[in-house]
């Protein structure tokens, strides 16, 4: 049985005109153990959607659809059984570790919270299990890094820190949300390399949003690509990166520099910009900007087809036509 | 002919309790004309310092700064010399340097109103502005909020072509934006050199960007300058050790699963610096001699420089770990 199974997600936020349709019919599921990486660029509700798991949406926000976790619907769990949830057996770490790590307390205090609050651990122990988190994490000395402020950290190490609070509990997966944007690449590395012994170690699963396609490249076992609030493809990584199915997900990928590519080649650029998910193209969101689209692109929305395991939404299959 | 040339500059900071912090320790840069020129390095090895240098937006404490052969003289309350003005600047976030209150076009009239005082020749060259980097004729009547990142960042770059500049130093241009659009801007920054013989000194941690646009690369690290090379030859064969790092921690994109190489330890602090070759606490190649002496940034093969023991003056370019094994009996590597 899969650790998390998303169907049917819809997501809406109250905007200036009324409620704006923001995540639209996401499904997939996370197994025990894997990085499922989700992409896209801004806007296209990578982010929302995985908030929403969390209970995490601005006020007003309209949820549907059911998120299973552990034998239960989480959209459907009442406010404070959520956070018993949400704390324990699910994490969540954000791009810019200052926003999670609480600048005026000592690491120890942010550490042991948690084990304190969800395990019950005493002062002696969870003392014990925050010195355990910060070596697995690989900083440097735990014992005094414990008497220590966030800001005394550089930013990697911060990152780790704040993975070193989400794993306090054990929990069976992690949500990270571009845990490497800010980083430098040297380090970028290092955080990837820990995200990926964790995940053997301790059978964590990884739900890891991001922008970067290499960054997902380097670690997920399957990824989805987001475009206008929807997947518009999902499968294993080595079929969606090297054989995509999808017209955006072969833009995308073609958007990138490569290293063979002939000096003076110009990137190839997807045309336009993303659209605002107050005004969603009709039909396939993607069509005005899609170098394959046919006549009925502008008037039906693809569904996601299942096809020799992975899955796609659209009609015009690229492989084919080229 | 080179048109920005930096020699040794050097650029403190006042940093309490700590007295002055060297961000930029004796760096040396040129670009020539129509060249693009990458500078790459971690946050914190002085790259942004060395560029606000380099247009004269803070002081060096010492070394000089050339443009077209003329000092580039720190920005005071007194107007900048004419001449600079072919020297512009685009920062890393436009929304921060456009003015939310003013009309495009407005602000990209400001850069012209020192070169062309007709009314209707401004009109005309904001549109030609406009058309040049690519944004619809209609975007002078209208405000920065109503664009995207990527459109943002081509005004920015349009009112930097205003003052018709013959270097544009760029800061982090690309970061912050999707891919998409960072292939729309980078094919813009290329064609702009290209068409306009402009030179660029391009700022940026994206690796893979700067590969596939700058003509140069210089590999900055803790205030100083490691490696210097032509583009490709760097990439296929880096010849400094943290350059190698550097290159090896970029992931790919490929699909197939590459782990990139993390570098172990971190940027040390760039107000005490370790003693000899700044890099050697975290080099894997690190011996004796590199504890003890600074390595100079000498002139090898094939119109490459580097900065390490390793690599001797004149010499033909070897792979670091590879001339590392050879002299290891020798010189004991560790």
């Amino acid at each position: 049985m899969s650790l998390l199974e998303v169907e049917g997600l819809r997501v809406r936020l109250p905007m200036a005109h009324g409620l704006v349709t923001i995540v639209d019919g996401v499904a997939y599921s996370v197994e025990p153990g894997e990085v499922f990486g989700v992409a896209g660029e801004s806007g296209s509700g990578k982010t929302m959607s995985m908030l929403a798991l969390l209970g995490l949406l601005p006020e007003g926000a309209v949820v549907e659809g059911t998120v299973r976790f552990g034998g239960r619907d989480l959209l459907r769990l009442p406010r404070k059984q959520l956070r018993e949830v949400a704390g324990r057996e699910l994490a969540m770490v954000f791009q810019d570790p200052m926003t999670s790590l609480h600048p005026m307390l000592p690491l120890g205090r942010q550490l042991t919270e948690h084990v304190r609050l969800h395990l019950g651990l005493g002062r002696k122990a969870a003392e014990r299990r925050a010195t355990e988190l910060l070596e697995e994490v690989r900083i440097p000395d735990p014992q005094s890094a414990l008497h220590a402020y966030p800001h005394q950290f550089s930013g990697g190490m911060r990152q780790r820190i704040a993975i070193a609070i989400a794993l306090a509990c054990r929990p069976r997966l992690l949500i990270a949300d571009e845990p490497t944007t800010a980083l430098d690449v040297t380090v970028q590395a290092g955080i990837l390399r820990l995200l990926d012994r964790l995940r053997h170690e301790n059978d964590l699963a990884v739900l890891l949003i991001t922008h970067d396609v290499g960054v997902m490249s380097s670690i997920a076992d399957r990824v989805s690509i987001f475009y206008g609030g929807r997947i518009v493809e999902s499968g294993k990584r080595e079929d969606v990166l090297q054989r995509p199915r999808h017209p955006y997900t072969r833009a995308l990928l073609d958007a990138l520099p490569h290293p063979e590519a002939a000096r003076d080649q110009p990137l190839v650029a997807i045309a336009g910009s993303p659209p605002s998910p107050a005004a969603l193209p009709s039909g396939c969101a993607f069509h005005p900007r899609c170098a394959y689209a046919v006549e009925t692109c502008a008037q039906e929305v693809p569904s996601l087809v299942a096809m020799n395991g992975r899955r796609f939404a659209c009609p015009v299959d690229p492989l084919r036509v080229r | 002919m080179t048109v920005l040339e930096l020699n040794d500059v050097v650029v403190e900071y006042d940093s309490k309790g700590r007295g002055k912090v060297r961000a930029v320790a004796g760096a040396s840069l040129t670009v020539e004309r129509g060249q693009i020129v990458g500078l790459v390095g971690e946050s914190g090895c002085g790259k942004s310092s060395l560029a606000r240098a380099a247009v004269g937006l803070l002081k060096p404490a010492a070394g000089t700064v050339l443009f077209e052969g003329k000092d580039v003289t720190p920005l005071r309350r007194t107007a900048r010399p004419r001449e600079l003005v072919r020297l512009q600047m685009v920062f890393q976030n436009p929304y921060s340097s456009l003015n939310p209150r003013r009309k495009i076009g407005a602000q990209l009239a400001d850069g012209l109103t020192a070169l062309d005082h007709s009314r209707r020749g401004r009109l005309v060259r904001v549109a030609e502005l406009c058309e040049l980097v690519g944004l619809p004729g209609a975007a002078a009547g209208r405000y920065p909020h109503e664009f995207s990142g990527g459109q943002r960042q081509r005004i920015a770059i349009a009112r930097a072509l205003a003052a018709d500049p013959s270097v544009i130093v760029l800061d982090e241009p690309l970061a912050s934006l999707d891919a998409s659009a960072q292939a729309q801007l980078a094919n813009l920054l290329v064609g702009l050199s290209r068409d306009l013989q402009l030179s660029l000194l391009l700022i940026s941690h994206d690796l893979a960007i700067v590969r596939h646009v700058a003509d140069e690369v210089s590999v900055m690290y803790l205030g100083t300058m490691v490696e210097i090379g032509p583009t490709r030859p760097l990439w296929e064969l880096p010849l400094h050790p943290y350059s190698e790092a550097l290159i090896a921690a970029v992931p790919h994109p490929d699909g197939r699963g590459f782990m990139p190489e993390a570098l172990p330890g971190e940027v040390p602090d760039p107000g005490r610096p370790p003693s000899g070759c700044r890099f050697h606490p975290r080099c894997p190649y690190a011996f004796a001699r590199c504890r003890e002496e600074e390595p100079p940034l000498v002139a090898l093969d094939g119109g490459r420089e580097a900065a390490c023991w390793l690599q001797p003056a004149g010499a033909a370019p070897a792979e670091p770990g590879e001339r590392a094994a050879q002299l290891a009996p020798a010189v004991g590597v560790e």
